[in-house]
Formats: C-alpha cells, structure tokens, sequence
C-alpha cells in the first residue's frame, strides 16, 4: 500500500539520552489517540526498558529468534529438518502476521524487539541492523497503521541501512553543542537514503530563551522544529521508575508535534 | 556491517553480486555453500578469490569444470 500521512514508518533519532524513548511513547499514545493501530519497534540493542516506557509488563521475544538467535543462525538453516519458512523469510508481511509471542499489544499500541546484546565479548550488534533494515522494508501497513521506531542512540543505523525504508526521521535534540551537530547529521544521512520528511522536537527545554537559541540554531541547519518538550519533573520521575508518563501531568502540549507529522 | 556483501568476479575482473547478508559459508560438495540471514542459501561451485573485512566485500572465482571436481559446467550453481 502507498504510504499515506496515516501510514508511515517514523524513526525517532538522536543522542544518548536525548530522550528518545520518552519521545516514543508520546508520540506513539498520541498516534493511538487519533485513531492509528500503531506498533513501535525498539531497535536498540543495548537499553531494556522500552517495554515498562510503554506500559508492557515484560519485553516481547526477540525477532532475532526467529532466525535462530545470533549464535544459531547457521545451525537453523544447516539442519534439514528445521523448518526454514519463517515471518523473515517472507517478502512482505503485515502487522497482523506477527506471531504471539513477538509482539505485545494493548490499548491499540503494539511492541517488537529486534534483539538485544546480552553478554560481554559475544560480538557486534551487526545482525540486529541487518533485521531491523529487513524487518522494516518487508512490513506493509494499511490504511491507519504508523510504525514508530526507537532507534539506537548515534547514526550507526545510517551506516547499515536501516533508514532506507523509512518515511519520516524525527529527531530529538537536547540543549548540548553535541546534540545540535548531531541533528544536523542525522538530516543529512536521512537525506541521503532517500528520507524525505525530517523534523526535529527539542526536549529538556528550560526556557524560552534556550528554546529560541536552539530553533535558531537549527533553521540555520534547515532542519524544521515541529515542537519543543520542557524540563518535565513527570518525564524524569517516570523514566526513573520505569513507567509511562502520565500524560495529564506534563506542561507541555505535543499535540502540534504530531499535527505536523500526520 | 559484518555481514558479508558476496560476488563472482569473471576472468576480465567484472563482478556481478550474487547474495547480501551472508552469515555463512561453508566449503560443501567441491564448491561454497552461501547462507544469508534471511532467504535461501545458494551452493555455488566457485572459490573465494578474496576477502574482504573492513568493507564486508567476499570475492569468489567460479572453479573450471576441470576443478569442479567433475561438476558439469551447467549445473554448477544450485540451490542448497
């Protein structure tokens, strides 16, 4: 199916601890609340705790699984009587088409997880970039159904291609000299694969004046702000304790943010 | 990215790309046999010409039929 503004893969980008899972979940119960099924896929390797971010009592099967795992791949596939058909080995699927045990779902909201690295010296996360840039292109939504990705921190996912089918790029930018110059790589990366709606949302935001200087900062980078989160005590008692953030307790209205991404 | 990009190189150097993602390979029947992470994997009757780590970039020559150890210049490639 074409993609549609209410269809769309949006992949939330930018620094370590910029605020992107936190991003996420608004933005993904706020999708919810205008009528999209909405799956989030986190694609970060090394951070846990999307899961409680979003309200799941516990993380779903890795996708890497499905495939055998990172150390089993080739014993899967070598083994005659394994069953080689899998949803991965499949062109194009659906949301619908997930199998049970690797997806959560409530409140019209769904979870996947590509795979996380689970012990020291057993490699690089390589295999995971390669399924979630699989993973992504084979997934066809319909009509009302947006994806939105957690990515993991920096532009690595760049490097191994996991943007090339993706619609939007969101990025989130923190008040720091590294988070502007990173924004600003991560559009012309996005640029690059052939995204074409980037926009930026800045977070921690402390005061008007600080929120000006960024805005300015980052139209001379020509990179469009579509919002701006403030310094929420909800959002840092909630990413301490490992919960959702209750909505009804923020200051900040990002009801315009997701206006300009629909 | 580690997971390895393959080709077959001709004679005159041009390279055509025969399989993305290739997580192993594995000497199988006188020839590689390829398996990508995801899809089919391919036996292909050919040698690695090189490889390359830093740009994940594997290089195969097809083997001759004299050096196929008797496979049939014509049935060299096979699905596995």
């Amino acid at each position: 199916m074409k993609r549609t503004e209410n269809n769309q893969k949006i992949a939330v980008c930018g620094k370590g601890g910029s605020g992107k899972s936190s991003v996420v979940a608004l933005l993904a119960r706020s999708l919810q609340d205008r009528g999209a099924r909405v799956l989030v896929v986190d694609s970060d390797e090394s951070n846990p705790g999307l899961y409680r971010v979003l309200g799941f009592e516990q993380r779903p099967a890795p996708l890497l699984e499905l495939v055998g795992g990172k150390k089993q791949v080739f014993p899967t596939f070598s083994d005659e009587a394994a069953p080689r058909e899998s949803l991965l080995t499949r062109k194009k699927f659906g949301i619908a088409d997930l199998p049970d045990d690797y997806v959560v779902e409530r409140d019209g909201i769904g979870l996947v997880c590509i795979g996380k690295i689970l012990q020291s010296l057993e490699g690089c996360a390589c295999p995971m970039g390669v399924l979630s840039r699989e993973f992504l292109k084979r997934l066809s939504l319909q009509e009302d159904e947006m994806v939105v990705v957690d990515m993991e921190a920096g532009v690595e996912h760049f490097g191994r291609g996991v943007e090339t089918s993706i619609d939007g790029v969101l990025i989130v930018t923190e008040p720091s000299f590294d988070s502007l110059e990173l924004a600003e790589k991560i559009s012309a990366m996005a640029a690059e694969v052939g995204v074409e709606r980037v926009w930026t949302v800045l977070n921690k935001i402390r005061s008007e004046e600080i929120a000006s200087r960024l805005r300015k900062e980052l139209a001379e980078k020509n990179i469009s702000v579509i919002g701006s989160i403030g310094y929420e005590p909800e959002i840092f008692e909630a990413g301490l304790e490992g919960r959702p953030v209750r909505r009804d307790k923020l200051e900040t209205d990002i009801g315009s943010m997701v206006d300009q991404v629909l | 990215m580690c997971l390895a990009t393959v080709y077959i190189e001709d004679d005159d150097g041009r390279r055509e790309q025969v399989m993305q993602d290739v997580a192993w390979i594995k000497p199988e029947d006188g020839g590689l046999q390829l398996i990508p992470l995801f899809g089919e994997s391919r036996l292909l009757q050919a040698q690695i010409e090189s490889i390359d780590l830093m740009n994940s970039l594997i290089v195969l020559k097809r083997m001759t039929t004299n050096s196929a150890k008797g496979v049939s210049a014509d049935h060299r490639d096979e699905p596995a």
